[in-house]
């Protein structure tokens, strides 16, 4: 073939680009868009962790999540910017994925779009006008395998090759001009955390959308291609076109049951199978042929473009690993890393709570000699700020915890921590891969179930879904810090290393997450019964944290916390302070303020919901006033937290803050037998209700798609609701009646 | 401002807050096909990435 021209140049000088010149060899043009000026629609994909999120977050200007684990992304993302010419570019960030196979439902979502064909035959998806596959330039020969695919999509294709800079320091040094040759495609050299190569990669794509597709790149035996030629005459007979046909007929020899794409292709099933035997009649492995074929041509590449360095000993991250993922010191450095987490967030948040804490009483003050005493001043002092500033005042806690969490990932120690629990996933019979979605749950359980869909098995991905709203979620932070707040002193422990009150918060953590594992052990020995499978996990090179990357989160974690407040949380409160303050009581005037308040407070709707839900949780030890809170928290645990604020607001005219809703529940008395409502047990009875409980409506509705939707769905979601409120219900009791027999209560 | 314009405010704001509060519980527990943060799934993130999908029919 005749060599087009090309250009070389460091990282971010440029593409490395064919010409537009016609290609030898091109499968048959594309049909022009019909709109010239609607946007050019790209694809972003490759391998999971080479950056295409990152790369992603640097094309659009978008702040979509990123990590340093294989793993993040399981939807895909759109975003766009605009070329110098002013067209606009619309961008999509698939999910990773090692090939073109399906094995999991988020590699399928990458692999609709790349074919453009939906999941089911009514479902149109449009293909997009360049593919742009990220490829990490440490780790090219599996990053090729996908590429080599994608090449025969019919679609223009451009590579970015990403990470240059950590190949360099590796002593892998790429020829940039060789692979361009080798590729048929344009390949641009990136550091997409840094920028690098982004403008090259922007130019890139507007000219690819110019160039005649790209195409395969290597031949396959004569038996192979006669063999095959009848399936891919049924594929392009069903409208795929012939250089997709070929790439599926050959993907589809190791491929056990066609994917959901290809439903509507007659008889396919039976031609692969035609196909395979007579493979093997031709003395060829029809399984392992496309691995074969792709792997020898991939190995000529690699000869010709990449000369790497003899390696100098042990890298950084080796020598960091031979201690992380010890048998003895790697569950010991989890455990201190967990527990300095957690105490960090009860210790070094303090100030900041302590601000809000103060602006939030300062407001109400303000408002309540602003506005004339009435409903209106009640409903905006002890409804609005009394619920949202008693959730507000978390907000630094919150920030930390992803703070922490930012570094954990972004520093590539996640990874590690999925490895050293491995061992422990697969004795309760989950595939390792489910740890991502668990440990993604402890920011919230949403992203966390979605997670699962990294999970191939059906039934491994169910029982990891079942489970993920055991780990204790951001929103779970504010019960357990109120509630630890009022009722745990800060008594030193462990030589004065940590407090009480941050052994109590990882206790509540650890609680979840050993729950989560033993309840996954049933439902993989009963209703989800399978096999265990191994788990191959790639871990990434350890690196700083990119101060944006924990800026994105922290900010990203912060606004959605805040959006929450100003939104769900505050509606709430009007509605609660609505529900606590009619119907008005004429209550005798010769008694004292607060009995008086405390009377209307009994008798209004609220009241006579909670002492109607009362006899329910009383055997735990709560109040009505607890109870209610319980229910309005269904639609955010964090409702649990202003409800009681909106509570003790309408009842008592102190002041809005947490601070003095810690100090109300630590000095509220029983009305009826003047002791105090709360104890230590009471509170510590109510965190591991909330460790167990699934109070969030975002969870249900999540878990009933996740897990098949429409009734199958809705059953699973059931049983998921039924057995963790039991299992809350039954955890709390034993706490509080259990505590009241050894005599704690 | 007197007591009855209070009443109307108050019962006005009451009544959009449980608006509000009974069209996010619909928004996220209707029967549909995509659900999750991206399509708005209530928790919050990745709500804007939906918008503008190419590759959604």
């Amino acid at each position: 073939m005749s060599l087009p021209p090309v250009t070389a140049g460091p990282p971010g000088s440029g593409p490395v680009a064919l010409s537009p010149a016609p290609h030898a060899g091109a499968t048959a043009p594309r049909a022009p868009r019909a709109d010239a000026s609607a946007p050019l629609r790209v694809a972003l994909v490759g391998n999971p962790n080479t950056g295409k999120s990152t790369l992603f977050n640097a094309l659009t200007g978008l702040r979509q999540k990123v990590g340093n684990f294989a793993g993040v992304t399981v939807e895909r993302h759109e975003g766009s910017f605009r070329l110098a010419d002013g067209r606009r570019v619309s961008v999509l960030d698939l999910p990773g994925s090692y090939s073109l196979s399906a094995g999991s439902p988020d590699e399928a979502v990458a692999l609709e779009v790349l074919l453009g064909r939906g999941g089911d035959a009514r479902r149109s998806v449009a293909r997009p006008d360049v593919i742009v596959v990220v490829a990490d330039a440490q780790h090219l020969e599996r990053n090729l395998f996908l590429a080599s695919q994608l090449l025969e999509l019919g679609v223009p294709v451009v590579v970015a090759l990403n990470q240059i800079d950590m190949a360099a320091r590796a002593g892998i040094t790429v020829d940039v001009p060789e692979l361009v040759d080798a590729l048929g495609a344009t390949v641009v050299p990136t550091v997409a955390k840094r920028g690098q190569g982004v403008d090259a990669l922007r130019r890139a794509i507007a000219r690819a959308a110019t160039l005649p597709p790209a195409e395969r790149r290597f031949t396959l035996p004569a038996a192979a291609d006669r063999a095959l030629a009848p399936v891919q005459e049924a594929l392009v007979h069903a409208g795929f076109a012939p250089s997709a046909a070929r790439l599926e007929a050959l993907r589809l020899l190791g491929v056990a049951h066609p994917e959901s794409h290809l439903a509507d292709v007659a008889g396919l099933a039976a031609l692969v199978e035609r196909a395979r035997a007579s493979l093997r009649e031709g003395g060829l492995a029809p399984d392992r042929l496309e691995a074969d074929v792709r792997y020898a041509w991939i190995g000529g590449v690699l000869g010709r473009c990449v000369t790497r360095r003899a390696p100098a000993g042990r890298s950084a991250s080796d020598r960091i690993d031979a201690v992380v993922l010890h048998r003895v010191w790697g569950p010991v450095i989890f455990v201190a890393l967990m527990a300095l987490v957690f105490q960090g967030i009860f210790t070094w948040a303090t100030p900041l709570m302590d601000a809000i804490e103060g602006a939030v009483a300062s407001l109400g003050a303000g408002v309540a000699a602003a506005l004339p005493d009435g409903d209106l001043e009640s409903l905006v002092v002890d409804g609005v700020i009394a619920g949202v500033g008693s959730v507000l005042v978390f907000l630094p806690q919150i920030a930390l915890l992803f703070l922490f969490i930012g570094v954990l990932e972004d520093s590539g120690y996640m990874a590690r921590a999925a490895f050293l629990m491995d061992g422990l996933m697969r004795r309760v019979g989950l595939h390792g891969k489910s740890f991502i979605p668990m440990l993604s749950g402890y920011a919230c359980a949403v992203p966390g179930i979605m997670a699962a869909r990294t999970v191939e098995n059906d039934k491994d991905r169910l029982a990891t879904i079942m489970v993920v709203p055991l780990m204790s979620c951001s929103a779970r932070l504010p019960i357990y810090a109120l509630l630890i707040g009022a009722f745990v002193p800060p008594a030193a422990v462990l030589g004065g290393a940590l407090t009480l009150q941050g052994v109590t918060m990882l206790g509540m953590y650890f609680l979840g997450t050993v729950t989560a594992l033993a309840v996954a052990a049933l439902f993989k020995r009963t209703l989800l019964r399978g096999p265990v499978r191994p788990m191959i996990l790639e871990l990434p090179a350890y690196r700083w944290p990119s101060a944006r990357n924990l800026a994105i989160s922290v900010t990203g974690r912060a606004k959605l916390f805040l959006r929450r407040a100003g939104t769900v949380i505050l509606a709430l409160s009007v509605v609660l302070w609505a529900l606590a303050t009619f119907p008005k009581h004429a209550a005798d005037p010769t008694l004292p303020e607060a009995v008086r308040q405390e009377q209307q407070l009994e008798r209004s709707f609220l009241g006579r919901i909670g002492h109607a839900m009362e006899p329910a949780v009383r055997p735990l030890g709560y109040d009505w006033k607890i109870g209610v809170s319980i229910a309005a928290s269904f639609a955010a645990r964090e409702v649990f937290v202003s409800t009681m604020g909106t509570i003790y607001g309408v009842a008592d005219a102190e002041g809005a803050g947490s601070r003095a809703l810690t100090e109300r529940l630590r000095t509220e008395r029983d009305a009826r037998t003047g002791a105090l409502a709360y104890s230590p047990l009471v509170a510590v009875g109510l965190m591991v209700f909330y460790v167990y409980a699934l109070m969030c409506m975002s969870t249900v509705a999540v878990t009933v798609r996740e897990a098949g939707g429409g009734r199958v769905g809705w059953t699973w979601a059931g049983i998921q609701f039924a057995y963790m409120l039991a299992l809350a219900y039954g955890a709390a009791f034993v706490v509080y009646q259990g505590g009241r027999l050894l005599g704690l209560g | 401002m007197s007591e009855t314009v209070q009443t109307i405010v108050v019962l006005v704001l009451v009544l959009l807050a449980a608006l509000y509060v009974g069209r996010r519980a619909w928004a996220t527990l209707r029967p549909r096909r995509d659900a999750g943060c991206a399509s708005g799934c209530g928790c919050g993130e990745g709500a804007d990435a939906a918008k503008g999908d190419w590759a959604r029919s």
